[in-house]
């Protein structure tokens, strides 16, 4: 109604109420034209520039989870460590296949020992023989002494017999004191052996506890620095996902600027409403250039802005399959 | 060794045959050979033709009623013989049997008969050769045991011995006892 | 081989949303500010699925889907409208055309990759 007034007033001196306004609005409207188009292009400006910071931001985060991931970093190091376990574990049982090997040694020894036994008893039967050697010697001297000339012979042979019984004696002492040699060596083998494999059985379960020391503060350490990246990677996911989701609550912007992309159309538009041969009447100008306004909506809310419907909140809807 | 005691008991045979019983010592020009044998410590010998063997040692049967010089008797292919002690015939402790004791077979004229009787000693050593010339007379001190028993004594690698008087260990009346012993045991001793 | 979306829309912001959400799902992603460059990028690319803004200037987005239509190279394609138009009448002028999905601005990232998921055509 007002826009009629305005129309009437321009014919006539004094100027009706609304003749000013509508002088005013003429000079004006292609000046708010101009300004909310301007507003509307450095919204578009800032919001795309810092849409692309964001980007930039989830792009460098992107790099550095996939860094992260790629290289697996802690849990490679905790590879390592079980690889070391296992192989530190193989030199343990290389340690104790030798002992095992020393242990087998000592046994052959004191069955060589034995043996040595066995051989002292026998130079201990040579010294028994040789004694009854030299007792039948003796007797068979005894009997030539009685035969007189007869038995000079034999008395010879019967001196003979007496020294190699005397030869066979120190033969059988001999051995017997070698043997007793050897067995004494033998039994310095064992006893030194035994030593030697106590002390390096001792070696070998405390180097095993070292190893296994060293590794579980490894594995701790590992754990530690595991966590640390996971928890690391958790936080960037997280900051990602802020980001995202930042960029979608962006989208305004698309919708702000088609509204007012529609209104400076609609405001250029309106400054042609007087111009030109207009056959209809003005109220009729009027209601089409309403009606060709709404026309040029594509949101629910410049239609309910129209009609004068309050517009309510926004929220993503989802998709419509057809 | 009962093989060995059948070779000399075989050759005994051939042996009494040859000496026609005669066996006590005696003096010749040439050098005499002597058994030597060890007891207690010191080195004795006995003239080789009083010996009749010498065995290895075993355990003799004990003798009640008899001297303490008398360990018991042995059976000698069917013969009782009496063994002594000779440690405790010179009046030491007896000896102590190891794996070289050995008993010496002898034989005393006794009366009309030679009687076989054993001696006890630590170990047998060696059939010696000693001229007359080499035998020195038995000191009148100095040795422990009595020298009545001793014949004289000699030096032999460069060690001294005692030559025993075998026919002196045992007085008559002794020698009488010991075949009484033996008697009871075996019939043939008599013979 | 990755498969290739294009993406028409004359916001800047939009595409750059759906960029984001497509590539991350490993998708290559085209883009095309209005419907003759949308043309223009289908004559070259080997494009797999289209989604499309229905208000754009110089062509607009139901145009552009009745032209792909038209097409007997791209006759199968399947578009997705991604629009501030949220009135039936307008979706189904989209659905006569031959869309196959309509998504109202503001959108969920979540909601275009199902969308694209569920409409890409198997195969290379």
């Amino acid at each position: 109604m007002d826009t009629q007034r305005e129309i009437d007033a321009t014919d006539e001196l004094p100027q009706p109420p609304g003749a000013v306004l509508a002088a005013a609005c003429s000079q004006a409207l292609p000046i708010w034209a101009k300004q909310i188009d301007t507003a509307r292009l450095q919204a578009q400006e800032a919001v795309v520039s810092l849409m692309q910071r964001f980007q930039n931001i989830i792009n460098r985060l992107d790099t550095a989870l996939g860094a992260a991931r790629s290289q697996a970093g802690a849990s490679t190091v905790a590879d390592d460590a079980v690889q070391g376990q296992q192989l530190l574990a193989q030199v343990i049982e290389a340690l104790r296949a030798i002992r095992s090997s020393r242990d087998a040694l000592a046994h052959e020894i004191r069955g060589l020992a034995a043996y040595a036994d066995e051989l002292r008893k026998m130079s201990s039967d040579v010294e028994i023989i040789a004694f009854k050697t030299n007792m039948l010697a003796l007797n068979a001297a005894i009997e030539a002494a009685h035969a007189g000339d007869v038995g000079k012979g034999f008395a010879v042979v019967a001196k003979e017999v007496r020294e190699l019984s005397a030869a066979a004696r120190d033969t059988g002492k001999s051995i017997g004191h070698k043997v007793g040699l050897i067995s004494n060596s033998l039994a310095q083998i064992v006893s030194t052996n035994e030593r030697v494999s106590t002390r390096d059985e001792a070696a070998v379960s405390e180097s095993e506890q070292h190893i296994h020391t060293v590794l579980e503060r490894f594995r701790q350490r590992t754990q530690l620095l595991t966590d640390s990246a996971a928890r690391s990677n958790a936080e960037s996911e997280s900051i990602k996902d802020d980001v995202c989701e930042a960029l979608v609550q962006l989208q305004f912007q698309d919708r702000t600027g088609q509204i007012l992309q529609q209104v400076v159309a609609s405001i250029t538009q309106a400054q042609q409403l007087d111009s030109g041969a207009n056959l209809e009447s003005a109220d009729q100008r009027v209601t089409d250039y309403l009606n060709g306004m709404a026309q040029t909506y594509t949101t629910d809310e410049q239609r309910q802005n129209h009609t004068g419907v309050a517009s309510g909140e926004l929220e993503p809807q989802g998709a419509t399959f057809f | 060794m009962s093989d060995v005691r059948t070779a000399i008991a075989a050759t005994e045979r051939a042996a009494a045959t040859a000496r026609g019983g005669a066996t006590s010592a005696m003096p010749a020009e040439g050098p005499q050979q002597y058994l030597t044998f060890v007891l207690g410590g010191e080195v004795f010998a006995i003239g080789i033709l009083a010996i009749r063997e010498i065995l290895e040692y075993a355990t003799p049967t004990q003798v009640p009623m008899m001297p303490a010089y008398l360990c018991g008797v042995i059976n000698l292919r069917g013969a009782v013989v009496p063994v002594i002690d000779l440690s405790i015939r010179f009046g030491r402790a007896g000896s102590a049997v190891s794996k070289r004791t050995c008993i010496i077979i002898i034989e005393v004229a006794s009366g009309e008969e030679l009687q076989q009787m054993g001696l006890l000693v630590d170990a047998v050593n060696a059939v010696v050769e000693i001229a007359p010339g080499e035998i020195e007379p038995p000191p009148a001190f100095g040795t422990r045991i009595r020298t009545d028993f001793i014949h004289g004594m000699a030096t032999v690698d460069s060690r001294f011995i005692i030559l025993l008087n075998v026919g002196s260990l045992l007085a008559a009346e002794e020698l009488g006892q010991l075949a009484e012993a033996a008697a009871p045991n075996s019939p043939s001793a008599a013979a | 081989m990755a498969k290739k979306v294009l993406i028409v829309d004359d916001s800047e912001s939009v595409r750059m949303i759906a960029r984001l959400a497509l590539r991350e799902q490993g998708y290559e992603v085209v883009e095309a500010a209005n419907g003759v460059e949308a043309l223009q990028k289908l004559e070259g690319d080997r494009v797999h699925l289209v989604v499309s803004d229905v208000n754009m200037p110089q062509m607009d987005g139901i145009t552009l889907l009745k032209q792909i239509k038209a097409s007997a190279r791209h006759k199968f394609m399947p578009i997705i409208m991604l629009t501030t138009e949220a009135g039936q009448d307008k979706k189904d002028e989209g659905r006569a055309a031959g869309a196959k999905a309509w998504i109202t601005k503001p959108f969920q990232p979540k909601v275009l990759i199902d969308a694209v998921a569920k409409l890409m055509p198997a195969g290379a």
